[in-house]
């Protein structure tokens, strides 16, 4: 897929200018005796790929669906680009939406799926063709939808999302059942979608894409908002860089090692663990005493660990009682 | 930049300049006829439809009428009979009561497959409104409905006017009493298609949706009457056995059973309507 996606840049901007993000505010649903979505308030902004994080059940999806004017709140509102999103004279050109792929009718092509939405907003087949392109599909555009592999349902519900050439575009896990090659596409045209100005907001599970994706996490768990700072500041929350030192004279480096905002543990009899100072700092100390290092290596926070830190006590569906820290 | 990538964006420069795209009931209504054109369900339905409907109602007085004397001795007065006096308006009337079981079926399937298959959620999230697109369903449903009718109930009157005219009792497409009735059967299914739709928005899953309607247009016409006592008149003001009024000949029962027969038809589809557009914009989806 090596889709010029760099072209976006160069649309001129036939709108004017307006709000652009997707505002909540205390929204709650309920389903019945069950609350999904509890007084949750939070803004996603223009220009940075904002990502949602939370536990399964946590209401990413029911929050989204909201939004997108699928179901209505219990109380609360929410708004796309200033106005609730049924009030947009285009809502496809306000806000492309993926939250369920699969959803198509397996015994219509890929062109005739896109060409129905399209149609709706009196958008031709040439702008399909485009996004059929842009999404690398233009091979299978007239196959039926019902033989796609999960990748190009996928693609499928990505190129729908595009039709109206969005100002905000909202993915409930967008590189789901996508190749190695397809998630890096992903990653980048979500980013350079950002860099023009709009606002990219997404939900998914891998952690490690996430890091790379996004610029700002939003983070739920049973309902609430947990966390809503860019990511850097969640990483920085969870803990400082440690550094893990293994030396035959771990004692003597401790010992020299050891200042006012300096910790140094002792994991096992030739290794440390040292938080307050960095790697460099470390071997030059080792270096002055004559202790000989046999490893030196930082170990920065993952967004992994500032993530289970923080919804720790919100996972409704525990796999593994939570592991000693 | 390499070329192609040049010429993407003239392309793309001349899509933007034309025209800001905007939702109008017309562009929703032309999206709605694209998803049923591009199904092959809409045209298998279709086909059986005329197919089931030319071979019932023309079918079996052709064959009656080619019978071996010695089997009939009398094909005309067998026909008339069981026709009427003008058999060529009793064919068209039987055409559209073998009919408008299926045209139920197509209807249900217009909004059925969207709901079971997800893919009313990303309908919905273009048009968030949500009252244009069931609108332009119930104008989908009730433009092929009546289409599907008439194409059957015209096939099977021309298929069967050679043998009728041989027996003297032949009649013309463009007799008033014809026309009569191919309206009032046009009307009769276009409305059952638009009932069937709105019911069928109601349920989740098509199943759900087939039996309902189809048990309110052809069981309960057939179960409710053998109820004592009040049965037979509750029968009558069920919508399918008060619209096929609307197929009878004019110059044979008068306007006024045909008239009455139509409103009632009329108030079950408006009120299915109604109560279909209210939970259409209001549910989850």
């Amino acid at each position: 897929m090596h889709s010029d996606w760099d072209i976006r840049a160069e649309h001129p901007n036939r709108r004017e200018p307006s709000i652009i993000m997707i505002e909540v505010e205390h929204l709650t649903k309920r389903f019945g005796a069950t609350t999904a979505v509890d007084d949750l308030s939070f803004t996603v902004h223009p220009g940075t790929v904002t990502g949602f994080l939370g536990p399964n059940g946590a209401g990413k999806s029911t929050a989204m669906r909201v939004i997108a004017g699928l179901a209505r709140p219990t109380s609360g509102t929410t708004r796309v680009n200033g106005r609730p999103v049924a009030e947009h004279a285009a809502p496809l050109a306000e806000i492309g939406t993926l939250l369920s792929a699969g959803a198509t009718h397996p015994g219509r092509t890929a062109r005739s799926h896109l060409l129905a939405l399209a149609t709706t907003h009196g958008l031709g087949r040439a702008r399909v063709d485009e996004v059929l392109r842009l999404t690398g599909m233009e091979g299978v555009a007239d196959r039926r939808v019902g033989s796609f592999s999960m990748g190009m349902g996928q693609r499928l519900g990505l190129a729908a999302a595009l039709l109206g050439d969005p100002r905000t575009i909202m993915l409930d896990e967008p590189i789901n059942g996508l190749d190695p090659d397809g998630i890096v596409w992903v990653r980048h045209f979500l980013r350079s979608l950002a860099a023009e100005g709009r606002t990219v907001f997404l939900s998914s599970h891998l952690m490690s894409e996430m890091a790379q994706t996004a610029d700002h996490l939003i983070v739920i768990g049973r309902g609430r908002l947990i966390a809503d700072a860019p990511i850097e500041q969640l990483l920085a929350g969870v803990g400082a860089t440690r550094v893990a030192v293994k030396t035959p004279d771990a004692q003597r480096l401790a010992a020299a090692l050891a200042a006012p905002d300096v910790t140094v543990t002792a994991v096992a009899h030739d290794e440390l663990e040292v938080t307050g100072l960095d790697a460099a700092a470390i071997a030059s100390v080792a270096r002055d005493l004559g202790v000989l290092l046999h490893e030196l290596s930082t170990h920065t926070a993952s967004l992994e660990e500032a993530y289970l830190s923080l919804t720790d006590s919100a996972v409704e569906y525990t796999a593994v009682p939570a592991l000693a820290r | 930049m390499s070329a192609s990538t040049t010429a993407t964006l003239a392309a793309a420069d001349s899509i933007t300049r034309g025209s800001v795209p905007r939702l109008t009931f017309a562009r929703i209504a032309r999206a709605e006829w694209i998803k049923t054109r591009s199904v092959r369900s809409s045209y298998w339905t279709a086909a059986v439809t005329v197919a089931f409907t030319v071979l019932f109602a023309a079918g079996v007085l052709l064959l009656v009428s080619v019978a071996p004397a010695a089997d009939v001795p009398d094909p005309a007065a067998v026909i008339v009979d069981n026709y009427g006096a003008a058999p060529g308006v009793g064919v068209v009337g039987f055409a559209f009561m073998f009919a408008y079981a299926l045209v139920a079926v197509f209807g249900v399937l217009v909004v059925s497959t969207e709901r079971s298959t997800g893919l009313l959620a990303a309908t919905l999230a273009a048009v968030p409104r949500r009252t244009p697109v069931l609108a332009a369903k119930l104008l989908v449903s009730a433009v092929a409905g009546m289409a599907i009718g008439l194409v059957g109930a015209v096939a099977s009157f021309l298929l069967v006017q050679p043998q009728l005219g041989g027996l003297g009792l032949g009649s013309s497409l463009v007799d008033p009493d014809v026309l009569q009735v191919l309206a009032g059967g046009a009307l009769f299914v276009g409305l059952i298609a638009v009932m069937s739709t709105a019911i069928a928005s109601l349920f989740r899953g098509t199943a759900a949706a087939l039996g309902a309607v189809l048990g309110l247009l052809i069981l309960a016409p057939t179960l409710i009457p053998i109820i004592p006592g009040i049965g037979g008149e509750i029968a009558g003001i069920l919508p399918s056995s008060a619209g096929m009024m609307l197929f009878q000949s004019a110059t044979q029962v008068g306007w006024q059973p045909i008239v009455t027969g139509g409103l009632v038809l009329l108030g079950w589809t408006i009120g299915a309507v109604v109560l279909a557009g209210a939970l259409f914009k209001r549910r989850d989806v």
